[in-house]
C-alpha cells in the first residue's frame, strides 16, 4: 500500500480547493470536495470509484498531463514548471455535473508507473467560499481574543472574591462563637455563614465552566520546548531528588499547543516529585523519536488501542517512588493516584495530563517496575507521520511491545 | 504557644486569621508581602507561616524559594484564592512542588484552617 505523508492530509483538509486522492477509487476526499460533490461524510464518496465523479476522457487527459508535468519535474528540477488545469465537469453525488477547473498531481508509485493521484478541484463558488471564510475566520479571532480578555478579567475577580469570601466566612464564624446559640444574632450569622457558603460554590462551578479551552496548536519542537521549560523548572525540583534530562538533540516536529505541553510537563515532573518526597532518589526525564512499526502494531491488542505504525514522540518520566501493581493504562483507567492509602493526598495534575494527551491525539500509559520505580511513558504523533492511503489504523498493540531501540 | 507569621496582601484575611488563631491560642505576626515576611520571620522565626500566593511586589512561589533557600527547615503552609485559569499549572500544585508542606484553597473552614495549623505546629 502506497503511504500518504499525514501532514499532506492535514494540509488538504485545510484547504478551499476541493482535493481528491484516486486511484481507480477515491482514497481520500477534503470537506470543500465533500461540499463540492453535494455529500455530507466521506464515507459516502471514499471507496467509490474515480469515474463515478469526474468523466473518463477527462481523467485520461489530466493524467496525461500529470505525467508530462511529472517527467519535466524530474529532469528540471531548478524550473518546477506549473501543472496546467483544465475544465471539466465533476459530478456530483447526485449524478448532476458542474463545471470546475481540474488539475492532477502524481504522489504515489508502483515502479515508474504513478499509482495514485491529487486531484485538485477548483470552482467559481471556491472563490466566494474563501473570502467568507476569511470574514469568519477573523470574527472568530476577535471573539476568541474577547472571550480571553473576559477569562483573565473574571480569574482577577475571582480571586478577589475568593478573599472577600475567606474574610466573610471567618469572620462569620468567629462571631458565631461568641454569640449564645438561643440568641436571634446567632441565627442571623449563620445565615451569613450560609450565604458565604453558597458563594463559595457558585465561584468553583463557574470554574468548572470556564475551565475548558481550546487548544492553540501548531508545529512544535518538543525537545527544544522540553529543554527550554526544564531549565526554569530545575529550581523548584528540591536538592535531595537527582534530576537526570535524556532529552534528544532533535525531535520530529508535533502538533501541539505549547503552553498545555509546559502545563502537562509540570503535571508530570509535580506528582513525581511527590512520589519522592520522603526518600529523594533519581527523576529520569527522556524525549526522543519513536518508531512504531506495523508488526508492533499487529503483535498484541492490549491497550492503548488504536496506535497507528508512524513516528512518535515518547516522553518518558521515569521516578523511583514507591512502586504499585502492573503496568496500566492511563487512558482507559480511572485510576490516576499513586495512593496506596485511602486519605493520602490525590495528585489532581495526573487527570489532566491525560486530557492534554488526549487533546493532541496521543498516547498515555504507566510502567511499574518494582526494581525501578513509576514510569509515565507518553507517545505524541508527529507530523511526520505516515498512514495509509485509506487513513484506517490497525486495531491495538501494546505499548509495553515499544522498547526503545 | 506556638507562634505563626501570617502573609497576605489583603488585611481583612490577615486579620480574620489573626483573630482565628489569636481566639485558638496562637501567637501572630503578620506580614503585607514575601519580603517584608522573609524580613520578620529572620528577626523572629515563627512555628508556621501561613503565605497568600498571589500578592505585590513579592509574591508567595518566589517568597516560598526565598524560604527554602535561606530557612530551610520553614514550615509553609500555601493559600490562595486565585485560579489556574490564566497561569500554565495550579498555583497550589507548584506551591508544594516548590517546598510548600500544606496548602489551602480560599475560602477554607475554621476548622480547616485551625487544623492545617495545628499539624505544621506538631511536626
Amino acid at each position: 500500500m502506497e503511504q500518504v505523508p499525514l501532514f499532506l492530509l492535514a494540509v488538504a483538509d485545510q484547504l478551499a480547493e476541493g482535493v481528491l486522492i484516486a486511484t481507480e477509487e477515491v482514497r481520500y476526499i477534503n470537506p470543500s470536495g465533500l461540499r463540492l460533490v453535494g455529500a455530507e461524510r466521506p464515507e459516502q464518496v471514499v471507496g467509490q470509484p474515480l469515474s463515478m465523479f469526474v468523466g473518463q476522457d477527462t481523467v485520461c487527459e489530466l493524467l496525461e498531463q500529470a505525467k508530462g508535468w511529472w517527467s519535466q519535474v524530474r529532469t528540471e528540477v531548478r524550473n518546477t514548471p506549473i501543472i496546467p488545469s483544465i475544465k471539466g465537469d465533476l459530478l456530483g453525488i447526485d449524478g448532476c455535473p458542474m463545471t470546475v477547473s481540474l488539475s492532477a498531481f502524481p504522489i504515489a508509485w508502483a515502479g515508474e508507473e504513478a499509482a495514485a493521484f491529487l486531484f485538485l478541484i477548483k470552482s467559481d463558488a471556491t472563490d466566494r467560499y474563501l473570502v467568507e471564510r476569511a470574514v469568519m475566520a477573523e470574527a472568530q479571532r476577535r471573539a476568541e481574543s474577547k472571550m480571553q480578555t473576559v477569562g483573565m478579567l473574571a480569574a482577577g475577580i475571582i480571586h478577589e472574591v475568593n478573599n472577600t469570601l475567606t474574610a466573610v466566612l471567618g469572620y462569620g464564624q468567629l462571631a458565631s462563637r461568641l454569640i449564645p446559640s438561643d440568641n436571634k444574632a446567632h441565627q442571623h450569622i449563620q445565615q451569613v455563614i450560609a450565604a458565604g457558603r453558597k458563594s463559595s460554590e457558585l465561584v468553583q462551578r463557574i470554574l468548572m465552566f470556564a475551565r475548558p479551552g481550546p487548544a492553540a496548536k501548531r508545529p512544535v519542537l518538543l525537545h527544544a520546548l522540553a529543554k527550554e521549560f526544564l531549565a526554569f523548572l530545575r529550581p523548584a525540583i528540591p536538592c535531595w531528588i537527582e534530576v537526570q534530562e535524556l532529552i534528544a538533540d532533535s525531535t520530529t516536529p508535533v502538533e501541539a499547543d505549547p503552553g498545555l505541553i509546559r502545563q502537562l510537563l509540570a503535571g508530570l515532573i509535580a506528582d513525581a516529585v511527590h512520589a519522592m518526597r520522603e526518600g529523594g532518589g533519581v527523576l529520569k526525564i527522556e524525549l526522543y523519536d519513536e518508531e512504531i512499526t506495523d508488526d508492533q502494531v499487529a503483535g498484541l491488542g492490549t491497550p492503548p488501542s488504536g496506535i497507528c505504525a508512524g513516528r512518535y514522540v515518547c516522553l518518558r518520566v521515569k521516578d523511583c517512588g514507591r512502586v504499585r501493581g502492573a503496568k496500566e493504562d492511563l487512558s482507559v483507567s480511572n485510576t490516576l493516584s499513586r495512593s496506596d492509602h485511602l486519605g493520602e493526598e490525590r495528585i489532581i495534575g495526573l487527570s489532566a495530563v491525560r486530557s492534554i494527551v488526549s487533546t493532541h491525539g496521543g498516547h498515555i500509559w504507566v510502567e511499574r517496575e518494582p526494581a525501578s520505580g513509576t514510569g509515565i511513558v507518553i507517545l505524541f504523533p508527529t507530523l511526520a507521520i505516515a498512514v495509509p492511503l485509506d487513513r484506517s489504523c490497525k486495531a491495538g498493540p501494546s505499548p509495553k511491545t515499544v522498547e526503545r531501540g | 504557644m506556638p507562634s505563626v507569621l501570617v502573609i497576605d496582601d489583603d488585611e481583612q484575611v490577615r486579620c480574620m486569621i489573626r483573630d482565628t488563631l489569636e481566639a485558638a491560642g496562637y501567637r501572630v505576626e503578620e506580614a503585607r508581602n514575601g519580603a517584608e515576611g522573609l524580613e520578620q520571620y529572620r528577626a523572629s522565626p515563627a512555628d508556621v507561616v501561613l503565605m497568600d500566593i498571589l500578592m505585590p511586589d513579592q509574591d508567595g512561589l518566589e517568597s516560598i524559594l526565598a524560604f527554602r533557600q535561606q530557612f530551610p527547615s520553614a514550615r509553609i503552609i500555601a493559600m490562595t484564592g486565585g485560579s489556574d485559569l490564566i497561569g500554565i499549572m495550579n498555583f497550589l500544585d507548584v506551591a508544594k512542588m516548590l517546598g510548600a508542606s500544606r496548602t489551602l484553597q480560599k475560602p477554607f473552614e475554621r476548622e480547616t484552617l485551625l487544623a492545617a495549623v495545628a499539624a505544621e505546629a506538631e511536626v
